[in-house]
């Protein structure tokens, strides 16, 4: 039997518990560690100087009405990031 | 004088403290030969006397990407009379380790540094006061607890600053030795980089600098850096598997979580406040309401709330020539020879001078505007907002409020763009803002669509002139997102990365912030683009003037008296057209006619465009001078449209055919001397005016030709 669409969003967070996954596909609200911010040059030069280093707790916190940027937490300052920057940064979830 | 920086992180209250710190007598500027805007002013110290102190905008690294956004690493650098003698580096105390990483950044270099922690008030409420003390042993540097906003620990700011210029030797002993460890492999890797790097340089800060500024292939950071040198060192590193750039970032912020957290104790979540109220202005549907409501305002000022103040200023400049004026004609009349000097200085001079005064009323309230958006917080929301839209123009969501600014006036628009972070997106947004539809285009299209459109055409469903009016809107604004897509694509392509936008929190703002940024930056445009807009102007002026004839009457030959008498015109007026025809500029039109009668214009209308150059609603008046009903004609006047009309269909030209392309050359056309001055002073530079001029009057003529000779073929 099918499960109804919220139930499969909580197996889906269980599932990626201690599993690495983008910022991008990161639930509102959950809590996450940086394992590497993938890319190269500039890009990936801002992200780490913002402090997205290995390490670094980092929150979701929503999105901007059309969907885009995304916002997160990051040090105590909210940060917006466009999807195709978020999937550069690869996190672990955290418990 | 000694010079003092003040670097920061943006949004850590940097223009709260320079205002504070140096009143309303700092000046914005340019850094020489940059785009790169700064404010300067003079922070007198108590027993020590007064320094000037340079605010160096906000940031969150010193590495650049370009020689222009090197201006930071240059001033903190700079030797000789540019030196700097001593650095108050800013930290947030809400954001202790994010802004630590600048500061990291200037103690590596060795420079005397000062370090300020504000928003202390809000770190205290917050439950997580700053331990100075310690924070002070950590980074070996005096460490001042501020709240810039309510002038807290200012004279401790003072104190300390006077202190470090007083021995700057001892403070520079404190700093050297490194302040934290470095991976060994990319120690050797900082020496060896250090070691080909200009004398000045020679040190862990700039090396590191140095590797962050040139890990991306293609980044310049200026001609002294032996840039092929440090690159071949990070290529040997890449070649070992190690990722330099990465090392020197992290290790960094490996120091700073280790060391800073019993400084600041454990994170916390970002104020609940700032949290709550994003949840409902950044709400699918609250959200866009509140943004829609603001943009309204914002807008609605510009267009015209601006008007009573505009309008006082124009008058002003009227009740002023007509009193110079008269001054003159007693002098004339008691033997002087004085005519030419008083027509100059009368519309040459002081009608120039009103030309530059004019645009004050809208500047002053659209930077009004912006520093009580920005100091609010709501402006990085409103970029937020808009970011997913103007991604498909290639530009950021910073560019919105610029960009509706600019269907005002693009003049004040042009300084708007100073809050874009960026400076490639500044240059694109500049480039492209000029084809908004601004409101002196109004008055030109009301009379062109008044004059030569019908109410209804046959087999066209909807009203004509409403739908005309509309299209041109439109159609400036898809050319203007058209043209940000290709010149952005081809002309300044996207060099580093775009910003990552923060959210600042809420704040209320501070009345002396918001009316010192938007008084400074009006001052600015008088002291500097001022100057350019009166000789232009001037110039306008003399075109249209010269040569002089003493008396008209003798223009009027028998016929032209005879066809006047048939028509009715007034002898005067009919003789001002003849006078205007004569002159350089009335010549030019009809030397440019064969250029323009492609499009459908004949010579008259050659020299309404070339008059529109002063400003483009001028096109009225000098249409009202060239059919000779008199130069007061506004575009309501019944008898200019009919003679619009007439003469159109007189010649057998389709008056719609005529109407639309003449509406379409106005919206493409660069006719705008202001706009042009302004954008030599804001880009640095004669060459982008020149190029925006060139691209869009070739874009013009091509899109009216187009448009004449298929809405000519179509209407018959």
């Amino acid at each position: 039997m099918a499960l109804p669409a919220r139930y499969i969003a909580l197996v889906e967070i269980d599932f990626h518990l201690g599993m690495p996954m983008t910022l991008d596909s990161l639930p509102v609200g959950q809590v996450a560690h940086v394992l590497v911010v993938r890319g190269q040059g500039a890009h990936r030069r801002r992200l780490l100087e913002l402090g997205m280093v290995e390490g670094a707790t980092i929150r979701r916190t929503g999105a901007a009405p059309l969907g885009e940027p995304l916002t997160y937490e990051l040090r105590g300052a909210v940060l917006a990031l466009r999807s195709s920057e978020a999937s550069q940064v690869e996190v672990e979830v955290a418990t | 004088m000694k010079r003092v920086l003040l670097v920061g992180n943006p949004n850590t209250g940097k223009s709260t403290l320079m205002n504070a710190l140096t009143g309303a007598g700092a000046k914005v500027g340019n850094f020489a030969g940059t785009t790169v805007s700064t404010l300067r002013g003079t922070w007198s110290l108590p027993d020590h006397g007064a320094v000037e102190l340079v605010d160096i905008p906000g940031t969150y690294s010193l590495a650049a990407q370009s020689p222009d956004e090197r201006v930071a690493m240059d001033a903190i650098l700079a030797s000789g009379d540019a030196a700097a003698d001593a650095v108050i580096v800013l930290l947030d105390a809400t954001r202790l380790i994010r802004s630590s990483y600048l500061l990291l950044q200037v103690a590596e270099l060795g420079r005397p540094v000062v370090v300020a922690v504000n928003f202390m008030d809000e770190a205290r409420a917050q439950g997580h006061p700053v331990d100075l003390d310690a924070l002070s042993a950590l980074v070996k540097a005096p460490v001042v607890g501020i709240a810039a906003r309510h002038g807290e620990g200012l004279p401790e700011l003072a104190g300390a600053t006077k202190e470090i210029l007083a021995d700057p030797a001892a403070a520079q002993r404190a700093t050297s030795g490194p302040l934290h460890p470095w991976p060994e492999a990319l120690r050797s890797d900082l020496d060896a980089i250090a070691a080909v790097l200009p004398e000045g340089m020679r040190n862990d800060g700039a090396a590191a600098w140095a590797v962050l500024s040139l890990d991306d292939a293609n980044a310049s950071v200026g001609d002294d850096v032996d840039a092929q040198a440090v690159r071949s060192v990070l290529e040997a590193a890449r070649a070992q598997g190690r990722d330099p750039a990465g090392d020197v970032v992290s290790a960094r912020y490996r120091w700073l979580d280790t060391e800073l957290q019993a400084v600041v104790g454990p994170a916390r979540a970002q104020g609940g406040i700032s949290e709550r109220l994003d949840a409902w202005l950044l709400h699918p549907l609250w959200g866009l309401l509140v943004f829609g409501t603001v943009m309204s305002l914002l807008f609605a000022g510009l267009f015209s709330w601006s008007d009573p103040a505009i309008g006082a200023v124009e008058a002003l400049f009227e009740a002023l020539g007509g009193w110079v004026g008269s001054g003159f004609e007693a002098l004339v009349a008691s033997g002087l020879p004085v005519e030419q000097l008083g027509a100059f200085v009368v519309d040459g001079l002081i009608g120039g001078l009103g030309s530059v005064l004019v645009f004050l009323p809208q500047i002053l309230l659209l930077f009004l505007f912006i520093a009580l958006l920005e100091d609010s917080g709501y402006l990085a929301r409103a970029a937020h907002l808009m970011d997913r839209i103007l991604r498909a123009a290639g530009l950021p969501g910073q560019a919105f409020v610029p960009m509706l600014s600019g269907y005002a006036c693009a003049v004040p628009a042009i300084m708007a763009t100073r809050t874009l972070p960026r400076a490639r997106d500044r240059l694109v947004t500049m480039l492209v803002l000029p084809l908004t539809t601004c409101s002196a285009r109004l008055p030109v299209y009301t009379l062109l669509i008044a004059a030569l459109f019908p109410v209804s055409i046959e087999g066209f469903p909807l009203p004509v002139r409403p739908v005309a009016m509309a299209a041109i809107y439109l159609f400036a604004t898809v050319t203007a997102v058209a043209a940000a897509i290709v010149l952005g694509r081809f002309v300044a392509p996207a060099a580093g990365a775009p910003v990552v936008l923060e959210l600042v929190p809420y704040r209320v703002p501070s009345p002396k912030v918001v009316l010192g940024h938007a008084w400074r930056n009006g001052m600015m445009f008088v002291r500097e683009a001022g100057g350019v807009i009166l000789v232009a102007t001037v110039a306008m002026w003399a075109l249209l003037t010269f040569p002089r004839v003493d008396d008209p009457t003798t223009l009027l030959t028998d016929d032209i008296v005879a066809e006047a008498r048939a028509e009715g015109l007034e002898l005067d007026t009919v003789a001002s057209a003849l006078v205007l025809e004569q002159t350089y500029g009335g010549r030019l039109g009809k030397v440019i006619e064969p250029a323009i009668r492609p499009l459908g214009y004949d010579w008259r209308m050659g020299v309404g465009i070339l008059g529109s150059f002063a400003a483009r609603e001028v096109f009225v008046a000098t249409m009202g001078l060239v059919y000779g009903i008199g130069d007061d004609a506004d575009e309501e006047s019944t008898p200019l449209r009919e003679m619009l009309r007439h003469s159109v269909e007189a010649d057998g030209r389709n008056p719609v055919a005529v109407g639309m392309s003449l509406m379409v050359f106005f919206a493409l056309a660069m006719q705008c001397t202001s706009t042009l001055a302004v954008l030599v002073k804001e880009t640095a530079s004669w060459r982008w005016p020149a190029f925006v001029f060139t691209y869009m009057s070739v874009l013009a003529w091509v899109a009216a030709f187009v448009t004449y000779q298929s809405l000519s073929r179509l209407l018959g």
